[in-house]
């Protein structure tokens, strides 16, 4: 997922030169690839979501941990572009509108994740009509469509905010309900998984600051690469002391989420309970990759933040793509490792239904990952990640997302 | 809401009064306001049947067979008359995925001309068709070779009075021959030899008598040997935990580390082919620790019989030179008029008539005209001397202390020893069950509540007693009865009993021989290839039905009324008929009713099944017994035996009475002779030598074996938990438990071998191979290896599991030694069929 | 009130699967659906003891639904259709509201008890089987144990109980004291599974 997002938009963004030819060929390929997304999302819906790899024990997947992901995404772009005015402090130099534009498009592949990820997704007016406001996922769904309205209004409040059409003070209003939201929509995601008693893993007062704190590193990674990009493709000028600071931001970010890794490790490890059987997962068992990934790819990237001469601009954008694939290691490790240590492995009768690797016993379904996606759900996830691009460049074509003095 | 009943307050009400036998007073939700008025309704649409479930697990257990719309929907336990025989089990409750199964047959099939029996190739034909060619089949082998060169075959698949009534008459009237089942016949003959069989209207045939099982709870200890309860009968697992509620004790003797092994007080592993060893072991301690029964000996056994040194014969008084005087009673069973002789005994070293009341001495030799006489007690303590405590101990490889310590439980009785057939499944099997109830002997622990020894299971004989003319109209058929692990030398020599046999056809009905018998391989290469032309009768397409030339669909059991006559309940009970059977399928009495007039038999065969069943549950030895048709059909169920299972179950060999021909529990015999005779004759050694209880190895599976170097494990079944033999062996929903072939491995074996769990083996010997997924369990003794039986070979990715084992027998007990045989395994490295 | 629940003596369980065979059947479960498993505690294959032959040991735990007070799926269902009934405990799944998010799958602690149907239902064989008035199967959304509610609506009991040849199955209402699955709690020692979850099942079993 990683090298996908950050081909794509290595390959999109330098042809996107004002709204031209290359914009239209980035918006047709995702379109396109937003299509064929669909069409796998069809195959998945007739033929049974026994086309994916999930299974009754590990009953979530792919979906949502990119829809994990892309909840974080969303977030640095907003934050970022809050912060600043919330606070009434120095922003990063007029790139606020862009940034927005990268947590909506963000948001809506969120929502579009946990769409396919369902099993009667015509069902989903129930969601308002039946609220069950005690569920997590009630929780989420309330307040990522919220997240999503917000930036919307954000957004056009900027733009007509610029136009003098809407005063400062309520823009400033506007970015504080705008900021709270940010918080919330990460720590409610995360209270998807930290409310269950069920994940020894998941079941962490510490994961929802967690997940802010990580939504903050790929957020910004995230912008700090669009920003690159995007000065490459001529869209927008920006001056690089911006840039620096975004990177130095970053670093912080990182490290703050990797002490925030090193605290909950320590925590489940040190009593040698149950908890031991988490970090030996991690550390040297199945998702060792992507703990290790994780790990490295933030270290290298922190070295790229915060050694002056390696602040180069490709460079940095290097440390952004590094930071979001660092959190999307973290991702895989959260989801796919809440399943890894099942609490109730006993053998017992094992079919097709119970687990992707069925066919020998539970030790063996635990061996190497439990879950690991198919074809389809990579073409599906994929198609979503095209819509998400899809609504970027609309708005980078659509919308007047320069900054206001480059226009 | 989803499409689900609602739960009534009214009808929850009812849940809570049913469960728990108190009203309960609920606040008035308006959940439960709400009315299911469509519960009731749907449930009168339902009619339910009873059902006898009868796969010969021993259990013939009851069960409602509910039909909806001319379809079964499910099986559920019915009651029995006795409630402690309620039962049903994941089995009896997959019968809808049996008689359903996509896998059934449904038509008459025959394979294709010109193509290999096996190969697979069927067409459909009309049952006219396949009647017809049946028909003239049978005539044209009969007329060719003889009457007795076409053959029936048949086992336990469907034990009852309807099935068996019209396939003994139509062999009888055709004067075939017929292929006797050898399934676990080495208890049967152990017990026949030392303790004789019971047979009587008031008792039934009982083949393997012992007490009945809800008698356990009346002993101290349960032992059991080789049985394997939780799998292989679990109908009697509850009668088990309710003893040892009770503060009876368990002890579990078994190689493997089976459910119920897990359950013991004691579990004692044991190698396996050596438990007559131990036995004799125990026995030893018995003698040592003086805690014989000396009285009981003295009355109930041969003791105190002198054996003469000259023919091995009991002395008596006839041998004095006094004639037998006949005493003007007439012996019942054989007619004859029975003649006083009695044996002479020592009675404080006198040489006396062996009559009540004589203190007779059970050891002492006697010199008789310079003919030296042994008291039968002393060769018996030969016998038990034979090996040193120590020997038995590293030939059974369980510890001298274990010994003592079961020697300890087997003495203060009773003891309630549940005996299964693993044990008698090698070559030396018959032993086993006859030093079983020696020991038991020795000790008086027989014929009391709690003391026993033996397996049980009975079969009724009302309906062959009710008019013996029917199974036999014209007189019992003039063809051969063939042993069927002895079938392969008839069919290779040509001869059997001193005449020509050449056996050219064979009708299999409720049997499945290339799966379920040893030796597939016999069949598929020698006795099939001899055949013009096989018939087999079955409900999908067996090993058996695959290697056919006609193959008929046949109705499943609740698809007619029957009469099932045999079991462990010791019960006639009656199945009724809940549904037609499905597609083309008909029942055996049908198929034989249409055939008859095709082989000229047509008169024979005019009643329908139900008027045959009364016909044969009518008259006055069924009415006495009160098993006549329409009280069976009225109470579903009366016992053929005597007491009642709850209050005062069958004890059996009563007051110290046995069927031996002394009457006495016979250690010793005079007369040994074959469980059924064989191609093979006894040599003058071998009887002499089976006169006596002994140990002696089996035939492969044993250390001393140099075969053991080259084939180092013991492979050895196990009854399967997810089918009866290989009865629902395609039963979809059990598959999905169940799966595929699996053979049982010690971990520290299977390392060794370079094998990993859950990957698939290849098991193999000289005769042939079967390949399995290897399953890695520490229940299976190092050295051993063990498989669920029943597969098909198309279930197999290779081989089959009865391709290891061979039809040598026993020239005595004559049976299947189904586990006495050595193997080796290795991976497998061929491809998917 | 009423607290349903189920007392299982497991010790005297021999992973026969007579009760999970009986659910099947009785409700109609498509292929490779089992509502109620038999989990081996043990070695690392069904019926495989733990320890080295011949110190061996086995336990059988049959577990379904456990029916909780506190139920962790009932919580986190975002439009109630997994929900508790109030008067009789029983956890209920609405097969026609559910969503198919699968967030009760993964807030259940005890590993597999639900099952999402993951295609269209498929029957080995060609007709229903079971009870006549069972809800239908429906794709793509959660089932698990119904504590056999059609047949608590016609007071009977689940049909997992009575077929049990060990005879070790118990059903009845807790908050009756003088109930036979209350009075097999206060006279035995009886374990709940996962007891640290705080979920309370409403299955005991007496190990």
């Amino acid at each position: 997922m990683t090298e996908n997002v950050s081909t794509a938009s290595a390959v999109k963004a330098p042809a996107a030169k004002k709204g031209g030819a290359g914009l239209n060929i980035a918006i047709i390929v995702s379109a396109v690839v937003a299509i064929i997304g669909i069409v796998l999302w069809v195959m998945q819906m007739s033929g049974g979501m026994i086309q994916t790899a999930m299974r009754n024990i590990d009953s979530w997947g792919l979906y949502i941990t990119s829809f994990m992901f892309f909840v974080g995404l969303s977030a640095g772009g907003l934050i970022i572009s809050s912060v600043p005015k919330a606070f009434g402090i120095q922003g990063f130099g007029g790139i606020s509108k862009v940034a927005v534009m990268t947590s909506i498009a963000a948001t809506v592949a969120a929502i579009g994740l946990v769409v396919v990820d369902l099993g009667q997704p015509f069902r989903v007016w129930e969601l308002f009509v039946y609220s069950n406001l005690g569920s997590p996922l009630m929780w989420d769904i309330i307040v990522l469509g919220t997240y999503l309205i917000l930036s919307c209004v954000y957004l056009w409040a900027q733009v007509q905010s610029e136009k003098g059409k809407v005063s400062h003070v309520a823009l400033r209003v506007i970015s504080v309900v705008a900021l709270v939201c940010a918080i919330l929509v990460h720590s409610v995601t995360a209270w998807i998984f930290g409310l269950q008693q069920s994940h020894e893993m998941w079941h962490t007062a510490l994961l929802a600051p967690w997940f802010v704190s990580s939504a903050l590193v790929c957020g910004t990674g995230l912008v700090m690469a669009t920003v690159i990009a995007l000065r490459a493709a001529g869209y927008l000028k920006l001056d690089q002391a911006y840039l620096v600071k975004l990177a130095k931001l970053l670093a912080v970010f990182l490290l703050v989420d990797l002490y925030f890794f090193g605290c909950d490790l320590l925590t489940e490890a040190f009593p040698a309970g149950s908890g031991l059987a988490v970090v030996d997962m991690l550390v040297s068992g199945p998702l060792a990759p992507f703990f290790w990934g994780e790990i490295i790819l933030s270290v290298v990237a922190v070295v790229l933040c915060v050694v002056p001469q390696l602040r180069t601009t490709p460079l940095l954008a290097v440390a952004g793509i590094l930071a979001i694939a660092a959190i999307f290691c973290k991702r895989v490790q959260l989801l796919v490792g809440g399943f890894q240590v099942p609490n109730i492995d006993m053998p017992a009768v094992l079919t097709p239904f119970t687990v992707t690797n069925w066919e020998g016993n539970m030790a063996q379904a635990y061996s190497g990952m439990v879950y690991w996606p198919t074809p389809l759900e990579f073409g599906v996830t994929l198609g979503v990640v095209g819509l998400g691009f899809l609504i970027f460049f609309l708005g980078l074509k659509f919308l007047p997302l320069k900054p206001q003095d480059q226009e | 809401m989803s499409k689900e009943a609602s739960l009534t307050r009214r009808s929850f009400l009812k849940t809570t009064a049913a469960v728990a036998g108190a009203t309960a007073v609920v606040g008035g939700g308006s959940t439960l306001m709400a009315m299911a008025a469509d519960a009731p309704a749907s449930g009168a649409q339902e009619e339910v049947y009873r059902g006898v479930c009868r796969p010969n697990c021993f259990g013939f257990c009851h069960l409602n067979v509910h039909v909806h719309d001319g379809m079964v929907m499910k099986t559920t336990r019915a009651p029995y008359n006795e409630s402690c025989y309620d039962r049903i089990c994941q089995r009896g409750l997959s019968h809808v995925q049996r008689i359903y199964d996509p896998k059934r047959l449904q038509y008459p099939m025959r394979r294709v001309d010109g193509t290999e029996r096996g190969a697979g190739q069927w067409e459909r034909v009309s049952w006219d068709e396949a009647l017809s060619e049946i028909a003239s089949k049978i005539q044209e082998i009969q007329g060719k070779y003889g009457e007795a060169a076409f053959a029936f075959l048949t086992a336990s698949g469907n034990q009852s009075a309807g099935v068996t009534g019209a396939y003994s008459r139509l062999l009888a009237l055709l004067n075939a021959s017929n292929i006797g089942p050898c399934l676990d016949m080495g208890s049967y003959y152990g017990m026949n030899a030392v303790a004789g069989t019971f047979v009587g209207p008031l008792l039934g045939y009982m083949m393997w008598n012992g007490n009945e099982p809800t008698d356990a709870k009346n002993a101290k200890t349960i032992v059991t040997w080789g049985a394997n309860v939780t799998d292989a009968q679990i109908q009697n697992w509850h009668l088990v935990k309710e003893a040892q509620e009770a503060g009876v004790k368990l002890v579990v003797i078994d190689p493997i580390y089976t459910q119920i092994a897990s359950k013991a007080d004691l579990w004692v592993p044991i190698r396996p082919g050596s438990d007559t060893l131990l036995k004799f072991g125990l026995m030893q301690l018995v003698l040592d620790r003086q805690a014989e029964d000396v009285e009981y000996i003295k009355n109930h056994t041969v003791a105190p019989f002198l054996v003469k040194e000259s023919d091995g014969l009991f002395l008596r008084r006839s041998d004095t030179g006094v004639a037998p005087v006949d005493t003007g009673e007439v012996d019942p069973t054989t007619q004859q008029p029975i003649m006083d002789d009695p044996f002479m005994v020592l009675s404080g070293g006198q040489l006396v008539e062996c009559r009540d009341g004589v203190d007779v001495d059970i050891t002492g030799t006697y010199d008789f005209n310079g003919v030296k006489c042994t008291c039968a007690f002393d060769l018996l303590k030969e016998k038990i001397y034979e090996y040193s405590m120590d020997q038995i101990s590293s030939m059974t490889e369980i510890p001298v202390e274990t010994i003592e310590q079961l020697a300890d439980i087997v003495i203060d009785g009773p003891v309630y020893h549940y005996e299964g057939y693993g044990p008698q499944a090698f070559n030396n099997g018959g032993q086993t069950t006859a030093a079983g109830l020696t020991l038991c002997a020795l000790l008086g622990n027989l014929g009391k509540p709690g003391a026993s020894y033996g397996a049980f299971w009975g079969l009724g004989l009302a309906g062959s007693l009710g008019d013996p003319t029917y199974t036999a109209p014209n007189g019992p058929s003039t063809g051969f009865t063939i042993a069927s692990v002895d079938l392969k030398n008839v069919v290779e020599q040509k001869q059997f009993m001193g005449q020509p046999c050449d056996i050219k056809g064979m009708w299999i009905y409720s049997a499945n021989p290339l799966n379920t018998h040893t030796d597939t391989a016999a069949f598929t290469e020698v006795i099939f290839p001899n055949l013009d032309y096989v018939i087999t009768a079955d409900s999908v397409l067996t090993d058996t039905a695959a290697y056919s030339d006609m193959v008929l669909p046949i109705a499943q059991w609740f698809e007619l009324e029957e009469i099932a006559n045999a079991g462990q309940c010791m019960s006639y009970n009656f199945n009724e008929k809940a549904i037609d059977p499905p597609y083309e399928c008909k029942s055996d009495f049908d198929i034989i009713t249409e055939l008859a007039p095709k082989l000229g038999l047509g008169d024979y065969f005019t009643m329908t099944n139900e008027e045959a069943l009364k016909h044969q549950f009518t008259g006055g030895l069924p009415e006495m017994l009160g098993a006549d048709y329409d009280t069976l059909k009225e109470t579903k169920q009366v016992r053929f035996i005597m007491g009642n299972a709850e209050d005062a179950p069958y004890i059996a060999y009563e007051g110290g009475i046995f069927a031996t021909p002394t009457t006495r529990f016979e250690f010793y015999r005079e007369n040994p002779t074959q469980r059924t005779p064989t191609t093979v004759q006894p040599t003058p050694e071998q009887i002499a030598a089976e006169r006596i209880i002994h140990f002696e190895p089996p035939l492969e599976a044993w250390p001393e074996n140099p075969l053991y170097a080259t084939y180092p494990f013991v492979l050895m079944s196990e009854r399967p938990r997810y089918r009866v033999h290989s009865q629902w062996c395609t039963t979809p929903l059990l598959r999905e438990i169940d799966p595929e072939p699996i053979v049982k491995i010690n971990p520290a074996d299977a390392k060794a071998k370079g094998i990993e769990d859950q990957s698939y083996v290849e098991c193999f010997n000289d005769r042939g191979t079967a390949v399995a997924k290897a399953i890695y369990s520490e229940a299976i003794r190092p050295g051993t290896m063990v498989y669920p039986k029943g597969w098909q070979l198309d279930q197999h990715k290779g081989g089959g599991w009865s391709y290891l084992s061979s039809t040598e027998y026993d020239v005595f007990t004559v049976n299947n030694n189904f586990m006495d045989v050595l193997c080796d395994v290795r991976p497998w490295e061929g491809a998917d069929k | 009130m009423t607290r349903l629940g189920f007392v299982i003596e497991s010790k005297a369980c021999i992973a026969c699967h007579s009760c999970a065979v009986a659910c099947k059947v009785e409700n109609n479960l498509p292929d490779e659906v089992w509502w109620n498993r038999i989990l081996t505690d043990g070695g690392p294959n069904m019926d495989s003891p733990a320890g080295t032959y011949p110190n061996l040991k086995i336990a059988t735990i049959p577990m379904a639904c456990q029916h909780c007070e506190n139920p962790a799926c009932v919580k986190v269902c975002p439009v109630g259709a997994t929900y508790k009934d109030a008067e009789t405990g029983v956890v209920r799944q609405d097969y026609d509201k559910c969503i198919g998010c699968r967030m009760c799958v993964a807030a259940c602690p005890y590993t597999g008890v639900r099952n999402f149907n993951w295609e269209e239902p498929k029957y080995a064989i060609g007709q229903p089987m079971g009870a006549l008035d069972i809800p239908v199967h429906e794709k793509h959304v959660v089932e698990k144990c119904t504590m056999c509610w059609h047949r608590l609506a016609k007071g009977e009991q689940p049909a997992c109980i009575e077929p049990c040849p060990a005879r070790i199955r118990h059903f009845g209402d807790f908050d009756d004291p003088n109930s036979e699955v209350s009075k097999l709690v206060r006279e035995n020692e009886c374990t709940q599974l996962l007891e640290d979850r705080g979920t309370n099942p409403s299955v005991y079993y007496i190990q």
